[in-house]
């Protein structure tokens, strides 16, 4: 995608801010006027139901209101359009490459990608080769990070495809929109977007292989705790702790107050590979739950995402996607990388050092 | 009905005594609103006692500031808010986002203030109330049950330290009984060996010679 209509579709006005509908073709574009004090109110409702990120400073943990830019920015039809059919195309592309890292590695047969940029990699996880997610799916949730520039163009700027987090804040701004400011949402031809816990619990349904479905949260003290329980909310699951479940025999448990407990087939985890299972990877790790990779590789767990994801969104991999689309899909990538040069490669060595003003932004894992 | 950990029990629980502690307390002080040669019901330093609280505040005003703001005391309603937020933090998903922000909103109308005025005081009393009132919202029964469970042993804990009449005593004993029929003696039993464990409280010997008893 090259360029894209004009950026921003708000003006300043006397008293507040006027939202533009954007150019449909129809040549007749609405108008809505958001008054200050709708601005002020936007914000008064994240802080009444404390919208917040956690944040360690000097040793201390403070919860902090999300910032909230509350004049709405808009993206036309057309462009979203654009955007979500690229975001596809990467998301399918990065999980076929996960799949076949993970198993018969023809990727690295045919010299897509150097080997050395997988194998010494510590985002690769040799534990989970030959482990066949359910339905094949590694990552059902993608937070893939997108950049637009001066001129318009928008740029992929990095894959997240581990424990992605930021989901639940723009369903909560939609809300208070809603809430505060209904005709601008009425009056717009604006998309909804607040199925999105409904369509992640399908998605934790479509995989699981028998028993209820968690949320798995490392703890108050994580950035994004709010999230993890306005999730579990809005899905209807347990937000749960790792002391929360145990392995038994072949299967995982949630353990209930009453003395029985119940199987769980499907756990959303908000918690990175290395703390998962203290059996397993990280052997300090209090967050985790014991046993639990024994269970996920005998399939009676779905782990969503799937271990072993962060090889597809680590930085070194990140130059190949675009080689990565059109080797599984046989497709162009329809929405580009941010420049990105890789002086493993003698051409774009020689690009690096004949631009001083060409700075490293990007490093992989191992490095 | 849903699933519940006991640890979502036990934060239930402690919930439901923090949000009452800081209801009882503001409703008494609204009794003794009078000066301190006419009080109207207890005075400050018989309320000090009653809340087993050293009396060593100059006047009635320092003891209103010490009770209302005092963070660091275990006996002030902020530090009842603070905690009740701080379980409420974790029982969001629980409890519901409305129920959630009630607690929120009476500990952040509470820290805005600065003095003790008690109409300004008003509004936590009210979303306190609010709280209650969107815990039947909340569609399990169980959770409801334990949350009520701490709110009725709070009921019963300070008429007992404030001296109030049996009836009232009565009311809070049957209110629990009434409560807990919704969760198996199984039930109170795990919680109560949780809550056992927490420290501070015997809280199985405290089932079976309250509720339990014959």
């Amino acid at each position: 995608m090259q360029k894209t209509q004009q950026r921003g579709h708000s003006r300043r006005e006397r008293g507040g801010y006027v939202v533009l509908e954007p150019d449909g073709g129809a040549g007749k574009n609405r108008e809505f006027k958001l008054g200050y004090s709708d601005l002020d109110r936007l914000k008064a409702y994240l802080n009444r139901y404390a919208i917040t990120f956690g944040l360690f400073q000097d040793n201390t943990f403070e919860d902090r209101l999300f910032p909230f830019g509350t004049v709405p920015r808009v993206i036309g039809p057309w462009e979203f359009d654009t955007l979500e059919k690229g975001l596809r195309q990467r998301v399918h592309a990065l999980n076929l490459f996960l799949l076949d890292i993970y198993h018969e590695r023809k990727v690295l047969k045919d010299k897509i990608i150097p080997e050395e940029f997988v194998f010494s990699c510590p985002a690769y996880l040799p534990e989970v080769y030959g482990l066949r997610p359910p339905a094949d799916v590694y990552a059902h949730l993608s937070g893939i990070d997108l950049v637009q520039a001066a001129d318009g163009t928008w740029y992929i700027l990095e894959d997240n495809l581990r424990v992605p987090s930021g989901a639940s804040y723009p369903l909560i701004a939609r809300e208070a929109y809603h809430t505060v400011c209904p005709n601008l949402i009425s009056d717009m031809p604006v998309r909804e977007s607040r199925d999105y816990p409904q369509m992640l619990g399908r998605v934790m349904e479509d995989v699981n292989p028998g028993g209820i479905s968690v949320v798995l949260s490392p703890g108050r003290y994580n950035a994004a705790f709010f999230e993890h329980s306005y999730l579990a909310e809005k899905m209807g699951v347990p937000l749960v702790f790792g002391s929360d479940l145990e392995v038994d025999g072949e299967y995982l448990y949630f353990k209930d107050v009453g003395g029985h407990r119940a199987r769980v087939g499907a756990v959303y985890r908000r918690l990175s590979d290395e703390y998962l299972d203290p059996m397993v990877f990280e052997p300090d790790s209090i967050i985790g739950v014991p046993n639990i990779m024994s269970v996920y590789r005998k399939g009676n767990v779905s782990i969503v995402n799937a271990v072993g994801n962060g090889i597809a969104d680590d930085k070194g991999i990140y130059y190949f996607v675009p080689a990565l689309i059109k080797y599984y899909l046989g497709e162009e990538a329809i929405l580009r990388n941010a420049p990105t040069y890789l002086p493993f490669f003698e051409r774009d060595r020689k690009h690096v050092l004949q631009n001083p003003t060409c700075v490293p932004m990007f490093c992989t894992e191992k490095t | 009905m849903g699933l519940i950990s006991l640890r979502t029990a036990n934060q239930l629980y402690w919930l439901g005594r923090y949000v009452q502690r800081a209801l009882d307390v503001l409703h008494r002080l609204y009794d003794t609103r009078g000066n301190d040669k006419e009080p109207i019901g207890l005075g400050f330093e018989e309320f000090c006692e009653c809340l087993g609280i050293e009396s060593e505040f100059a006047n009635r005003d320092a003891f209103l500031q010490a009770l209302f703001f005092e963070k660091a005391n275990s006996y002030s309603i902020l530090f009842s808010l603070t905690t009740a937020y701080e379980n409420a933090v974790f029982l969001r998903n629980t409890i519901g986002h409305e129920g959630f922000a009630y607690v929120r909103l009476a500990l952040n109308t509470l820290e805005s203030l600065r003095v003790v005025n008690f109409y300004d005081v008003k509004p936590v009393i009210d979303y306190l109330y609010a709280f209650w009132g969107s815990l039947d919202e909340c569609a399990d029964p169980r959770v409801r049950a334990m949350v009520r469970w701490g709110k009725w042993v709070e009921i019963r804990d300070l008429a007992g330290r404030f001296e109030d009449s049996d009836d009232r005593l009565e009311k809070a004993v049957g209110q629990l009984r009434e409560n807990l029929q919704v969760l198996d003696v199984d039930e109170h039993l795990n919680v109560a060996q949780a809550l056992d464990r927490e420290g501070g409280i015997d809280f199985t010997n405290e089932l079976f010679t309250t509720i339990y008893r014959p």
